[in-house]
């Protein structure tokens, strides 16, 4: 049977059996053991003389014998020297101890200053979260709405509104003569434009509000069969006001020729 | 019933090969094996007698008769796990002690007034007192040590420790509470407070065994005669 003296030690395995304290079968056990383990028998033997002087000792004090231990001089001399020198590891230990103390305050401190702060910061991660809430809210309904114009984007189109525009000849070109009337829900509008007689390979189209800003731009257009450009915006990019679409044709070669401005007005049914 | 759990400080995994080799070597006739058998189990299981017994005569007289028997049994080829001849010379010692309880049962209930015989009385009693008197002497010079180390323990909650583990049948429980000790550490605190009994023990021993020598010697040098000029 092989053991671990150092468990032996660590859980006191002698000193356990020599005062009884060992399960039966554990006590066979180490008996087993120790019947060929000399340092066992060493362990055994220091616990039981440890046992036998203190109950001799207590049963001496149980009988009131009291025993004077006069010391010689020289004993008491030695004994002042070794006192003298057990002060030594006590004044290390004591700077010990105030130097863990010094850390426990200090400890401390950093917890109630962390104590302190911690609502502050609660409080700024609830914001911050209340805020995260609101823009995932906003970011939902966004994603909500984009679903249903992909919806409708997808439904086969009717009603589309078309607007023909034509550039008039004799009038002054700024002045609006045509009205785009927006549909009730959001959806596609057409601009039918008839260039005239000039005829390019490509054209380069742009919708531009009163104040002069792009709402639409596209280029790469090219007339169908019935010699006109067919331009689909989406109703939500329009809003009730004046417009003008600037038309230029981009020859093979050479400079973009202007082929003029188409004014409109956009109006939003009642 | 189920079986105990393993203690962890035994690793059953080691080999006991030699003293299968061993209870061989004696079966084969080896006198070297028998007086290495003595050898090696004598101590631990004189200890361990004394300790059943609580009678040093009678654990010297089980001593003895345990270690033929165990022979002679190894010889007849009787020992079935020689792997385990702790365990065997353990049973055959404790079978062996409980025998002699029953022979001493059957001679002890004397009718009252009935006296043993006169010779055996006064042998038995002599020896008996001067085992008591040994005994005594042994037990006031281990109580003197004991005082004395405990004295120089440096700290009383070693002292309260060791005083209540060894004396008092306070469970661990009980000396935890009232020495405010972890339970989880309380093998850990009784060691380390064992050690540093132990240092003090091996350091008085020193003192002990340096101040008989030097009295020794100087007890020598008193005894020679002068030299002559």
């Amino acid at each position: 049977m092989g053991v671990d003296h150092q468990i032996i030690d660590a859980e006191n395995v002698a000193e356990r059996y020599v005062t009884g304290r060992l399960s039966p079968d554990e006590a066979a056990r180490f008996e087993e053991h120790y019947l060929d383990c000399p340092a066992c028998c060493v362990r055994v033997e220091a616990a039981e003389r440890l046992e036998r002087g203190l109950r001799h000792m207590a049963e001496e004090v149980a009988a009131g014998v009291t025993v004077r231990t006069a010391l010689p001089l020289h004993w008491q001399l030695a004994a002042a020297a070794l006192f003298l020198l057990a002060l030594l590891p006590a004044g290390y230990e004591l700077r010990e101890i105030a130097r863990l103390r010094g850390d426990l305050a200090r400890a401390e401190a950093q917890k109630t200053e962390a104590q302190k702060a911690a609502p502050q910061q609660l409080a700024a991660a609830q914001t911050e979260l209340e805020s995260t809430r609101r823009d995932l809210a906003a970011s939902a309904r966004e994603r909500e709405t984009l679903s249903r114009d992909l919806a409708a984007a997808r439904r086969p189109q009717t009603n589309v509104p078309v607007l023909s525009l034509t550039q008039l000849r004799g009038g002054p070109s700024d002045v609006p003569v045509r009205t785009l009337t927006l549909p009730r829900e959001p959806g596609w509008v057409a601009l039918w434009v008839e260039p005239g007689g000039a005829d390019f390979p490509i054209y380069r189209a742009a919708l531009r509000n009163e104040q002069g800003a792009a709402v639409f731009e596209a280029s790469g257009l090219a007339l169908n069969d019935l010699g006109a450009l067919l331009l689909t915006i989406h109703s939500s990019s329009l809003t009730a006001g004046s417009y003008h679409l600037d038309l230029t044709g981009l020859p093979r070669s050479g400079p973009p020729a202007s082929l003029g401005r188409f004014p409109l007005r956009v109006a939003v049914p009642r | 019933m189920k079986p105990e759990a393993v203690p962890a400080w035994i690793n059953e995994s080691a080999d006991d090969g030699d003293l299968t080799r061993l209870v061989e070597r004696i079966r084969a006739g080896e006198r070297a094996g028998e007086a290495e058998l003595v050898e090696r189990f004598s101590h631990g299981l004189l200890l361990m007698l004394r300790r059943l017994t609580q009678n040093p005569a009678l654990a010297d007289d089980l001593h003895q008769e345990t270690l033929a028997l165990v022979i002679e049994k190894i010889r007849r080829g009787e020992v079935r796990e020689p792997e385990r001849l702790a365990g065997f010379i353990r049973s055959t010692a404790r079978n062996l002690f409980i025998a002699d309880r029953r022979k001493e049962a059957r001679y002890e209930p004397l009718e009252e007034g009935d006296e043993p015989q006169p010779a055996v009385s006064a042998v038995s009693s002599f020896s008996a007192h001067r085992a008591a008197a040994l005994d005594r002497v042994l037990a006031e010079e281990e109580t003197r040590q004991v005082r004395a180390l405990l004295g120089e323990l440096r700290y009383e909650r070693d002292r309260q420790l060791l005083i209540r583990f060894y004396l008092a049948d306070d469970s661990k429980e009980e000396i935890c509470t009232n020495l405010e000790i972890e339970p989880d550490r309380f093998n850990q605190v009784l060691h380390r407070a064992r050690e540093r009994l132990r240092e003090l023990w091996e350091r008085s021993d020193k003192r002990q065994r340096f101040f008989s020598g030097v009295r020794g010697i100087v007890g020598k040098v008193g005894k020679q005669p002068a030299l002559r000029r």
